[in-house]
């Protein structure tokens, strides 16, 4: 077991404007971290920060034994990083296919592409049955799995979701949910982040919780879901 | 009464002189798809093209097809030059500043042909210049139907590349979500640079063809620039089909409207046309819906 991520101390800045201060956390292999605060607290701001898409200007990023601090996000993706953004972010005049093709682009990902296509498609019978569809023409849900299963596709040592609930049904939800299950007992690494502060807590080993920019709390998953502080601000018991 | 045979005849001639105009206006379309520039530049890189097949044929004797594919490949090596020099540094800047660059391409490359060349008209006669071909009563310039034919296997290639391979797809990725294509370990960067070389390689090969048929001056990107803008936008932007289809409608209205009009206004009638179909429908005809 060695570690998949460290995100050491870090400062990130838009433009002026800081939005994260002094931010550290660590991912273990195997391990199924939560990341939880309201909107605004920086959870997606560290996300972008870990793929590349923001610079800290301060302290480092080591993801899989390597320091990747400002390093392009297509050199970090090459290294194994699957970062599904808010709002799926498909190719929506791709079919479902090409979507799938894009994901296993890295050359380490492509020689692997017939296996994992078969495991997508295990995970998601749907996508098999829509291969030729163009993308942007799938509902909401379809799209969702389309984009988990794209990131997948990278064989990734992480993968990062970024609000995969939302806009989903509640049905639906629940399906996403399993299926971040069952890839974690798999033996995936994931990182999620979730406005949906029960199911992100009820499946993760450690949780973090992010404040105005800064880690307020860490702990396990089940521990801060008992915390009556996390109770009291995001479960509304 | 329209003679019939007349109607034939240059919807014929039209469908292949759209399969060559359709080979400049793909290389236009690809470049704006993947990088949302417009390349002002893109008619003056065919003159340079047909230059050099003039020049080859004139001094070497080398067939201007053969000047067609070192047309393209002196396309891939300046749009590299042109790219990585130029472009790559001002993409994201507002459009007036793209707009200035390949302008000033233009500007550069026209005038600088005028004053290396001399402004007077040129024109080889490879020995297809005048052929005929006589297919069931309708007559075919022999350097449409060889020029077409190259056309239309380039634009297979293209369409091949860019739905078979995982760099082409990787390219119209890019041109459709820019963050997502770079999360997954595209180099968005190397993407633009390969569309520009695309597209002027495309525009290089059709210059040669072109100038088995078409006179060569240094003004003559002008037109084919123009007409090229009226074909992607008529096909609608970001769609290499409706480029294609653009192509062939404009070649068969030129042609048609040759027959009753004064060729010099030949180009009137490509831009009506162009004006009535944006009012009918602004996003072209084979627009697809954004993202």
């Amino acid at each position: 077991m060695g570690r998949v991520l460290e995100v050491d101390d870090i400062d990130v800045y838009y433009g002026e404007l800081q939005a994260l201060w002094e931010v550290s956390l660590h991912i273990e292999e195997g391990e199924f971290i939560s990341l939880v605060g309201s909107n605004g607290a920086g959870k997606t701001t560290t996300l972008r920060t870990i793929s590349g898409i923001l610079t800290p200007r301060r302290g480092k990023i080591i993801f899989a034994g390597k320091d990747v601090t400002g390093w392009p996000p297509h050199r970090i993706a090459q290294e194994g990083l699957a970062h599904i953004p808010e709002g799926r972010q498909l190719f929506p005049r791709l079919t479902v296919l090409e979507n799938l093709k894009m994901g296993a682009y890295t050359p380490k990902a492509r020689e692997h592409f017939d296996e994992t296509l078969e495991f997508v498609f295990t995970l998601f019978p749907r996508l098999k049955e829509r291969r030729d569809q163009i993308a942007g023409t799938m509902s909401g849900g379809e799209r969702q799995m389309l984009a988990i299963a794209r990131g997948l596709m990278l064989r990734p040592k992480l993968l990062m979701l970024d609000e995969p609930s939302l806009g989903l049904a509640p049905k639906l939800v629940q399906r996403v949910m399993d299926t971040l299950r069952r890839l974690h007992e798999e033996g995936l690494t994931i990182l999620l982040v979730e406005q949906n502060v029960r199911y992100a807590l009820e499946l993760a080993d450690r949780g973090y919780v992010l404040e105005t920019g800064r880690v307020v709390m860490e702990g396990g998953g089940r521990e801060l879901l008992e915390d009556p502080r996390i109770k009291k601000a995001y479960l509304g018991l | 009464m329209v003679d019939l045979w007349l109607l034939g005849q240059a919807t014929t001639s039209g469908l292949l002189l759209g399969c060559i105009y359709a080979v400049v206006a793909l290389g236009l379309s690809l470049i704006w798809g993947v990088m949302e520039i417009v390349n002002f530049a893109h008619g003056d890189f065919l003159m340079l093209s047909m230059y050099l097949s003039y020049f080859l044929f004139t001094y070497l004797g080398l067939d201007p097809l053969v000047g067609a594919i070192l047309g393209f490949l002196m396309g891939l090596a300046l749009g590299l030059l042109i790219e990585k020099g130029l472009i790559e540094k001002v993409l994201g800047s507002p459009p007036i500043v793209t707009i200035l660059v390949t302008f000033s391409i233009l500007l550069i490359i026209r005038y600088g042909a005028m004053a290396a060349w001399g402004p007077g008209v040129k024109t080889l006669h490879p020995w297809y210049f005048m052929a005929i071909l006589d297919l069931w009563g309708v007559r075919i310039s022999m350097a449409y139907l060889i020029g077409a034919l190259i056309s239309l296997a380039a634009t297979i290639a293209l369409h091949i590349f860019l739905t078979r391979t995982y760099t082409g797809i990787a390219l119209r990725a890019t041109s459709q979500n820019r963050l997502a294509a770079e999360l997954l370990g595209i180099d968005a960067k190397k993407m633009y640079t390969l569309s520009f070389c695309i597209g002027v390689a495309l525009v290089g090969l059709a210059g040669g063809i072109l100038s088995t048929f078409y006179y060569v001056i240094p003004e003559v990107g002008g037109r084919f620039c123009m007409l090229s803008f009226v074909i992607v936008v008529l096909g609608g932007f970001g769609s290499l089909l409706g480029t294609f289809l653009g192509g062939l409608i404009i070649g068969v209205a030129e042609e048609i409207s040759a027959i009753f009009i004064p060729p010099v206004m030949k180009d009137v009638v490509a831009f009506i046309l162009f004006l009535l179909i944006l009012m009918l429908k602004p996003s072209g005809l084979f627009g697809e819906v954004t993202r």
